[in-house]
């Protein structure tokens, strides 16, 4: 007997990148709707949402990683010349970014220490193994960069990785209704801690709000990459 | 649009051979948006072309994460027994370097604000 031939169709559409191209993206477009329709709700953050359903695909079709990420990997692709890109917002504000230079780099100091230092010790109190330790410390970097400083300082790259997500996923969630609750008003604050502590989910999140908000969350994706890819190497 | 696209890849490529020659742990596009913001400090422009294509791409920034972040559950299990503690820490961390970051700078730009006056 032949299989059935939705079965055969499947098969043959599984293997090729073209498939989970387009359910990357459909992915991402039904979780934007999604959004919308929750008015915007911290919540229904569309990467969470549109991982969280790839990830289920993933899961049920029992789909290896590597399979998907063969389609995938055009999108992922796009990672570099977006980061460069967020270089064009911050020129279109750099008279107001310049007049920021205090708090900025004040800001950059303060949160990438607590970040770090924070980390540290709890993952001391708690007793994880070293290289776990190590992995977490530069969690709050953008992914490649957390990798690499991870290696160099005793960590494994794939639990950073993991770190990292977990910690932007947060951390874009989390903002608005953290700051809320704070009272912090300061909208180039806010878009700025987003930025440092959730690197670009966190970033993607403050672009959501504005472009002036996403600059300075943008300034310091980039600032926050630098300190931690040059200092915690030399550090540790 | 193509143009544009360019020369966004131009200041990527740059920036990739710029780590590599430096061996830097720090990755090649954000040595390359740093070259991009040192280009326009010394006057020099993206092009519309160029613009336009950044505006296009940072609309659906956060879809350039989804690849990664759909093989969380993934890497998840490779933690084990950890995991728990992993993903409190990271929650807790996370929320405490949100407030201090925003704090520190809210608290420093009131302060240069008044020194201004």
């Amino acid at each position: 007997m032949n299989p059935p031939p939705i079965f055969d169709l499947w098969v043959f559409l599984k293997a090729k990148p073209l498939l989970w191209l387009v359910l990357t993206l459909g992915a991402w477009v039904m979780a934007r709707r999604l959004q919308d329709a929750a008015a915007g709700a911290a919540w229904a953050n569309p990467v969470a949402g549109a991982s969280v359903l790839l990830g289920s695909v993933l899961w049920l079709t029992n789909t290896p990683y590597e399979e998907f990420f063969a389609g995938a990997q055009f999108v992922h692709f796009l990672l570099g010349p977006t980061t460069i890109a967020l270089g064009v917002t911050i020129i279109e504000h750099g008279a107001a970014v310049r007049r920021q230079l205090i708090p900025v780099v004040g800001a950059l100091l303060v949160g990438v220490s607590v970040s770090v230092g924070c980390t540290w010790v709890l993952c001391h109190l708690v007793g994880l193994p070293a290289d776990i330790t190590m992995s977490l410390l530069p969690k709050s970097a953008t992914a490649p960069v957390a990798m690499s400083v991870s290696e160099s300082i005793g960590g494994i790259p794939s639990i950073s990785m993991c770190a990292v997500l977990l910690t932007g996923v947060t951390g874009a969630v989390i903002v608005t209704p953290l700051f809320n609750l704070c009272r912090f008003g300061n909208w180039n604050a806010r878009g700025f801690a987003a930025g440092l502590t959730a690197h670009g989910i966190g970033t993607a999140r403050a672009y959501q709000v504005s472009n002036e908000v996403g600059v300075y969350a943008a300034l310091a994706l980039a600032l926050a990459a630098l300190v931690q890819g040059i200092v915690l190497p030399l550090m540790l | 649009m193509i143009e544009g696209f360019m020369s966004l890849l131009l200041f990527q490529l740059f920036g990739e051979a710029i780590a590599h020659l430096a061996h830097w742990p720090v990755p090649g596009p954000i040595i390359g948006l740093l070259l991009l913001l040192a280009w326009a400090g010394l006057g020099g422009r993206l092009g519309s072309s160029g613009e336009q294509v950044a505006r296009g791409l940072l609309a659906n920034l956060g879809l350039m994460f989804v690849p990664v972040a759909a093989g969380i559950l993934f890497q998840l299990r490779s933690l084990g027994g950890a995991a728990w503690h992993v993903a409190w820490i990271v929650v807790v961390t996370t929320a405490v370097t949100l407030v201090a970051t925003a704090a520190t700078f809210t608290v420093l730009s009131r302060w240069t604000a008044k020194e201004s006056e």
